[in-house]
């Protein structure tokens, strides 16, 4: 028995080893950038107040028994969730929003919920259409105008709809358990400006003061950097305009008008702060959206934040891509402003009439 | 509680070591260890099956004494009675019994006909299939008088609920496994190391086979209206690869641990993507189900001792039985059909037991005839396994109907190759080839690694065992539940 435990030890006690280092600085319970990069998690960062934590009350289009509505909402993972804009915008309104397992195209889907009779069926004033800069461009590319989804096709994915479990822990048996302590912690801590897991990257700053853990490095998703050439491409950006633009048209023979709501990347947000930027292209997207003529309603959301960069840390979440309830909470403020505006606009146009 | 879990890690060697401290005292403090250890084992699946698995211990406890012990042949087969449909009835419940109301509705439906027929709202517990054909083979065997029953409960007790074996097989007999839960066990260093030798493979066969194939499978067969051609025939072969390295690792990890404590269960798995025949397919394919029904069902029909029709007719039984053994579907009811039709024609021809020794043992190669056959009665089995992993028979049509589709277009033969380039990577298919390599190499003996490298240096012995540890980490994390535990 003693020569058994002797040769079985080195066999399994450093992979135990291993494994019990990444339980304790690994997690896949916090930020999306700490997951999916296998970035250790800081022990510093605090989270408190970042997170909305009272009920949510937007109503979706898989349970609703409404059928008015001021805002409809399409968008992805930054519409959702009890610290969206969303429910910060239901203070005021009241809320539709179309739940994400729908369709992965919210420019496309639009499109065929208003050549449907989705439009018949539910009555809204005004219609937000959001997506983080990362995608919008794919998701504006090979739009086709003429097809249709209707209420009926709607309510069979909602019926049929099997509710995915969630993603168990990554168990013993994983490759983060040799990758983690091995090779992509030691990098977070030893090295500056590189490329975590294929998927992350740690790039250092010249601030210390954009979260509260007052790190010198931001965590970005690849995507934010891989997609900005073809972001900054003002061809592609007058496409898009085009599209939304047509949009606009079709949405107002459904007497409702069209906000359009595109999230900068943390890429973009905190470009300013890169200390070596020559390794980076700087982001043009919102440049170019702001300079071109735009039917609908436009809500530049890097604009509105950047005001607040000096005032709040954590507009973003220093270990996800999303951000938090400080910037929610400030974009669905300027949105109510302006469907307020809007209201008062077309009061006033119909009083004249 | 998976073998594939931290859970398991540390349960195992836990239980280990204090069985063999135990194990210098007395027999029976170790026979309690393993009741306590495996009654935790299934509770952490679910507490509340714990009491189907004690009820269903207690009832063949006492009906085999009572058998034992009756007066006459009337008596004898009251309790035999009681005792089948006893488990059979909790089995019919929680497993078909929404199956057969569902089935029943709807076929009234098709002639107009409306059924107002409520089901069951029950969940399956873990491994009813196996403890339960455990429990009546036992009763069975004694019956027949071919085995004394066991008069002192935690003996019996542990004989059904033997953690390795509870919830996935094999199925053992009472007269392989309990002669061993009697005796008192010795540790035994050569075969506690051997043991381990089969619980790597077993975890190699799961985790780096099996879950990565899975991921193959699962995009073919959930989202079978999105593909065509030859990505969904390389889907049927991913899930044949899926199954087997599931299922045989699993069985492998059992035998690995009961070694390990000291027990030799029965084989349930000799290599059966070789067999030249169907007749040989399922001599080596979960062989401790094919075989119990043989000795409980086809052998008391009359086997193959009785004429032509009544031949057939017992295959049919059989391989239906089978299908249905493994789930309220009639996906299982067809491929245990198609699977009796594979196998008539070798059964009339005679041909059934052509195949009894490994296929070109002692050469490297199979002749081309070999390698002919065993093509084929893969080929055979795959399309069964497709109604296997179907979620319903129209499902199963429309993935043949669509296999069958576009395999002259350049472009689905692209869209594998993107596939693989961008999601699965090409190093699962390298990997493949080499598993088989190593299980052909391996196939006369129990287990394709047990004598690997025997005659190497240890330190390379090491190293392999080394590379095959770190391949369970660098391939893991797909996390797919061993698909025997839904059965």
């Amino acid at each position: 028995m003693k020569k058994f435990k002797i040769k079985l030890i080195p066999f399994v006690l450093p992979f135990l080893v291993l494994f019990f280092i990444k339980i304790l600085l690994y997690t896949d319970k916090e930020g999306d950038l700490l997951r999916i990069g296998y970035i250790p998690k800081s022990f510093h960062y605090k989270k408190d107040g970042l997170n909305y934590s009272g009920k949510n009350n937007v109503e979706n289009i898989s349970t609703t028994k409404k059928t008015n509505f001021k805002i409809l909402i399409i968008g992805d993972s930054f519409s959702e969730g009890d610290g969206s804009f969303s429910n910060h915008l239901t203070k005021n309104f009241s809320v539709l929003h179309i739940d994400r397992f729908v369709s992965n195209n919210q420019i496309q889907t639009l499109i065929d919920l208003i050549n449907g009779d989705f439009f018949d069926y539910y009555k809204f004033d005004y219609v937000i259409l959001e997506n983080i800069e990362r995608h919008v461009i794919d998701l504006s590319e090979n739009i086709e105008f003429t097809s249709k989804l209707t209420k009926h096709q709607i309510d069979s994915f909602t019926n049929n709809l099997i509710e995915k479990k969630s993603q168990a822990s990554e168990g013993f048996f994983a490759k983060s358990t040799i990758e983690f302590p091995l090779y992509t912690m030691p990098r977070f801590y030893l090295q500056n400006d590189y490329l975590s897991n294929d998927l992350v990257y740690k790039i250092t700053t010249n601030s210390i003061n954009l979260f509260n853990n007052k790190v010198d490095h931001l965590l970005v998703y690849s995507d934010d950097i891989s997609n900005t050439r073809k972001n900054n491409n003002i061809q592609n950006i007058k496409k898009l305009e085009s599209v939304l633009n047509k949009i606009t048209e079709m949405l107002s023979k459904r007497s409702a008008k069209l906000i359009f709501l595109p999230v900068p990347d943390k890429y973009d947000f905190y470009y300013e702060y890169i200390k070596n930027k020559s390794k980076y292209i700087k982001p043009l997207f919102f440049d170019h959206m702001k300079r071109l003529d735009k039917k609908f309603i436009y809500i530049d959301s890097k604009n509105i934040l950047t005001q607040y960069k000096n005032v709040y840390k954590d507009i973003y979440f220093y270990d996800d891509t999303h951000w938090t309830n400080i910037a929610s909470n400030i974009i669905a403020n300027e949105i109510s402003m302006k469907i307020k505006q809007q209201d008062i606009l077309t009061m006033q146009k119909s009083d004249n009439n | 509680m998976f073998f594939n879990s931290i859970e398991f890690v540390f349960f195992l060697p836990i239980v280990f070591f204090i069985y063999w401290m135990l194990g210098k005292k007395k027999l029976i403090f170790q026979n309690y260890l393993l009741f306590f250890s495996s009654c935790f084992f299934y509770a952490c699946w679910d507490w509340r099956f714990l009491f189907l698995l004690m009820f269903s211990i207690l009832l063949d406890y006492f009906s085999g004494i009572k058998i034992f012990e009756a007066s006459g042949k009337r008596e004898k087969y009251f309790w035999l009675s009681l005792s089948i449909v006893i488990n059979l009835g909790f089995l019919f419940c929680f497993k078909y019994y929404n199956f057969f109301v569902s089935s029943f509705a709807s076929a009234l439906n098709q002639i107009g006909l409306k059924a107002n027929i409520s089901s069951l709202q029950l969940i399956l517990p873990v491994g009813i299939s196996f403890y339960t054909f455990h429990g009546l083979s036992y009763i069975i065997d004694i019956y027949n008088e071919r085995v004394y029953p066991e008069r002192n409960f935690i003996n019996y007790a542990v004989f059904v609920s033997f953690f390795p074996l509870l919830v996935a097989g094999p199925i053992e007999r009472a007269t392989h496994l309990l002669p061993q839960v009697v005796k008192k066990r010795e540790f035994n260093y050569a075969k506690a190391v051997d043991g381990l030798r089969q619980i790597l493979w077993g975890l190699f066969k799961k985790i780096v086979i099996a879950d990565n194939c899975a991921e193959i499978a699962n995009l073919a067969f959930n989202n079978t209206s999105e593909y065509f051609g030859i990505f969904l025939i390389l889907g049927a072969f991913f899930f044949a690869f899926q199954i087997y390295g599931d299922f045989s690792g699993y069985s492998d990890i059992a035998i690995g641990v009961s070694r390990l404590l000291g027990f030799n269960l029965i084989k349930n798995f000799n290599y059966p993507y070789f067999s030249r025949n169907i007749a040989e397919f399922w001599r080596r394919w979960h062989i401790s189900l094919s075989s119990w029904f043989r000795d409980y069902l086809y052998i008391p029909f009359g086997g193959s001792k009785v004429n032509t029709l009544k031949k057939i007719r017992n295959t049919f039984i059989i391989f239906i039985v089978s299908g249905f053994w493994h789930g309220a579907n009639w996906t299982f009811i067809i491929w245990g059909l198609l699977n009796a039709l594979y196998f008539i024609p070798s059964l009339l021809a005679k041909k059934n037991r052509i195949y009894l020794d490994v296929v070109a043992k002692g050469r490297t190669f199979p002749t081309i005839k070999e390698f002919s056959a065993i093509l084929l009665t893969f080929g055979l089995t795959v399309f069964a396994w497709i109604f296997f992993r179907a979620a319903n028979i129209p499902h199963a049509i429309f993935y043949i109907k669509k296999m069958l589709s576009g395999l002259e277009l350049q472009s689905g033969y692209l869209k594998v190759f993107d596939l693989f380039n961008e999601k699965f990577g090409f190093s699962i298919v390298f990997i493949i080839l080499i598993f088989f390599s190593i299980e052909w190499k391996g196939r006369e003996n129990e287990y394709a690694i047990s004598n690997l490298g025997l005659k190497w240096p240890s330190s390379v012995r090491y190293l392999i065992y080394l590379l095959i540890t770190t391949s369970l980490f660098w391939y893991g994390g797909a996390n797919q539940q061993f698909i025997y535990f839904q059965f």
